[in-house]
């Protein structure tokens, strides 16, 4: 009895025990991991991914998936610095964030209408979106000198910026969407089997055009925040990205598959992700073998969580 | 004409969708841009397309059997990297068929991944996009992103620069590699196995074909494909990095979804991926006479790949056999 009390114990908070033995194994390793700047700048650079991390646990729970969030990244940071000047902060932003908006329902009718496969369509969109980017900017970075915008990146609480809080105001805002109103439930419904979802009369295609719509909004503000704390939008800003909030969401414990998640899961795999990112600075590894290992490490989370999935319904 | 042979006709319509878009595509062309026509232009298109039609027939392969690859391109330029290099130490003969083992070892390592973790649809795509990530990174690092302008022997440049008659050796070559890739997909059971499983996994395996043997042979197919594409793109263009490959499983992609290959399996053949693929390389030709600049394309490449997997799916979905997802 106590055994199997341990076993599903385990098997709840496995992420969880990942990153503890990452975090003993850096301790070992290198103890001045644990420097208070070192923390800070982890929280600094997991803010503005987590942000869409998050999204992107809408998306994966209702067994659907984002490829284009880097490209939407990348689009609504161009958007901004170029609207910047004439509008001013506030009305830049409001507009960045409807252009997300417009982003998600852009792939989400491609999705729900028109029944593509989310990974083509969003494929597809990623190269429109990037290619729009590219377009307004003409390849070159856009610096940004507005007073408000700079006034903000400066800002601090304590001795940290204000994205850290950011990100944890997502994170708290997901979990309670998701745990305590009907919208979340229902995501949860359509990405646990969506024909049983149809039956009880949910609108399926409504919920996956919003969780697009929820990603999209979420990288719009993620684009915004890379934009004030670099001062400038490049066209680059958001290449790779969508890979590495997936596998980050993927390995706290969110299903590729639909249906099961939370924000508290996909907090602790942006976390994991981050400390090993953070680890392979620390231990110098360069930019190219950093590709190989977040290559690796996708194969490895994906591979893994479908072996299981295939374990699962073989043992049904 | 009854109406049943009328209804006949119309359910073939999609099959032959492909050849009624290139048709409008040239009519259209010729009328925007004079210049499409003339012999440099067309003969241009033609070696630019063959690179990519190889690549596209392999993984066409892997396509119907019901997987995906996204790492061709990659596996490409690998491929062609090390046909320029090793030519030095080996031999060209000895290069090649290095070349050829590498891009079929790279291939089957895909599949072994694919096949141990029991991934489906999605995930192999994921999987294989991680791979793709971590191939081009391995590439970079190890060749710190250097760009390889080798002396080739006179055989080598032959393959993609030389000519018979008026007609390039990479046209044939890549002719040749699409009959026999061709023969095999529709006249052997090997090619009713892969259409088979890429239908039905599951009926194909209760009726005693085995999945992961077919589609080892299709990646084995795909592998030889990249690496002979890869060697044709190396003595093209003469000059390769750990980059020259990317965007090419994209290329891929769009050209064998312009010639209706189903993006989940069951249906495709080769000549219909060589179509797609002149088809695409057509438009992105057309545009380039047209003065569209390289960001235009990039947004003109999206576009495509949406309509035509939407053309897919709403023709799929209303024809009623094929699967949705």
């Amino acid at each position: 009895m106590k055994k199997e009390r341990l076993l599903s114990f385990l098997k709840h908070y496995k992420a969880v025990m990942i990153l503890a033995v990452l975090l003993l194994f850096m301790a070992v390793i290198k103890p001045n991991f644990y420097n208070p700047a070192n923390i800070r700048n982890l929280f600094l650079k997991v803010s503005i991914q987590g942000i869409i991390g998050f999204g992107m646990t809408f998306t994966l729970i209702a067994g659907e998936f984002d490829m284009s969030v880097g490209s939407v990244l990348t689009l609504s940071g161009i958007i901004f610095a170029t609207l910047l000047p004439s509008m001013g902060f506030f009305l830049a932003s409001l507009v960045t964030l409807v252009a997300g908006v417009l982003m998600g329902l852009f792939n989400g009718l491609l999705v729900s209408r028109l029944k593509l496969s989310s990974f083509i369509a969003t494929l597809g969109s990623l190269y429109v979106f990037k290619a729009v980017a590219l377009m307004i900017s003409q390849g070159d970075p856009i610096k940004i000198s507005d007073q408000v915008a700079v006034a903000i990146s400066n800002f601090r609480i304590g001795r940290n910026t204000v994205f850290p809080f950011i990100f944890l105001l997502a994170g708290i805002v997901t979990h309670y969407m998701l745990k305590r109103t009907r919208t979340g439930r229902n995501i949860y419904a359509v990405g646990g089997n969506m024909d049983v979802a149809a039956n009880a009369g949910i609108n399926v295609p409504f919920y996956k055009t919003l969780v697009f719509v929820i990603v999209c909004t979420a990288s719009a503000l993620a684009g915004i925040l890379m934009t004030l704390r670099l001062q400038s939008a490049t066209t680059i800003a958001g290449d790779d990205i969508s890979l590495t909030v997936v596998s980050s969401v993927i390995i706290g414990g969110t299903s590729p598959a639909g249906g099961v998640g939370g924000a508290f899961e996909s907090f602790i795999g942006l976390i994991i992700i981050a400390v090993v990112t953070s680890s392979l600075d620390l231990l110098g590894i360069s930019g190219y073998y950093q590709q190989v290992v977040q290559g690796f490490l996708t194969v490895l989370i994906i591979g893994v969580t479908s072996y299981s999935t295939y374990r699962k319904t073989m043992s049904v | 004409m009854n109406k049943n042979s009328w209804k006949k006709f119309l359910s073939a319509v999609p099959e032959y969708a492909c050849i009624a878009v290139m048709l409008v595509l040239i009519l259209f062309s010729s009328i925007l841009a004079p210049k499409f026509f003339t012999a440099d232009n067309l003969m241009n298109i033609l070696k630019q397309a063959s690179v990519v039609s190889i690549v596209a027939i392999g993984m066409g392969c892997v396509l119907i059997s019901g997987c995906m690859d996204l790492s061709v391109g990659v596996e490409m330029a690998i491929c062609s990297i090390i046909s320029m290099v090793m030519q030095k130490y080996i031999g060209t003969i000895g290069a090649v068929l290095l070349t050829l083992a590498v891009g079929a070892a790279l291939s089957l390592l895909n599949f072994l991944v694919v096949y141990i973790t029991r991934a489906r649809a999605v995930e192999i795509m994921m999987l294989t996009f991680g791979l793709k990530m971590a191939y081009r990174g391995l590439a970079q690092a190890l060749t710190g992103n250097v760009t390889y302008r080798e002396e080739t022997s006179v055989f080598f440049s032959m393959l993609g620069k030389g000519t018979v008659g008026i007609i390039p050796n990479i046209v044939l070559i890549m002719l040749g590699i699409a009959v026999v890739v061709g023969v095999l997909l529709s006249c052997s059971k090997f090619g009713r196995e892969v259409v088979s499983i890429g239908n039905n996994p599951e009926a194909s395996r209760l009726s005693g074909i085995s999945i992961p043997w077919t589609r080892f042979k299709c990646f084995l197919i795909s592998g030889l494909c990249c690496a002979a594409a890869g060697i044709l793109l190396a003595s093209r263009t003469r000059a390769v990095n750990a980059l020259s490959g990317d965007g090419y499983e994209m290329d891929a992609m769009c050209g064998l979804v312009i010639g209706g290959y189903a993006v989940f399996g069951g249906y495709g053949s080769v000549w219909r991926a060589v179509v797609g693929v002149f088809v695409y390389s057509a438009i992105k030709n057309v545009l380039n006479l047209l003065g569209v600049d390289a960001y235009g394309q990039q947004l003109a490449q999206g576009v495509i790949l949406l309509i035509a997997v939407a053309v897919d799916v709403y023709l799929r979905v209303r024809r009623g056999g094929g699967k949705q997802s």
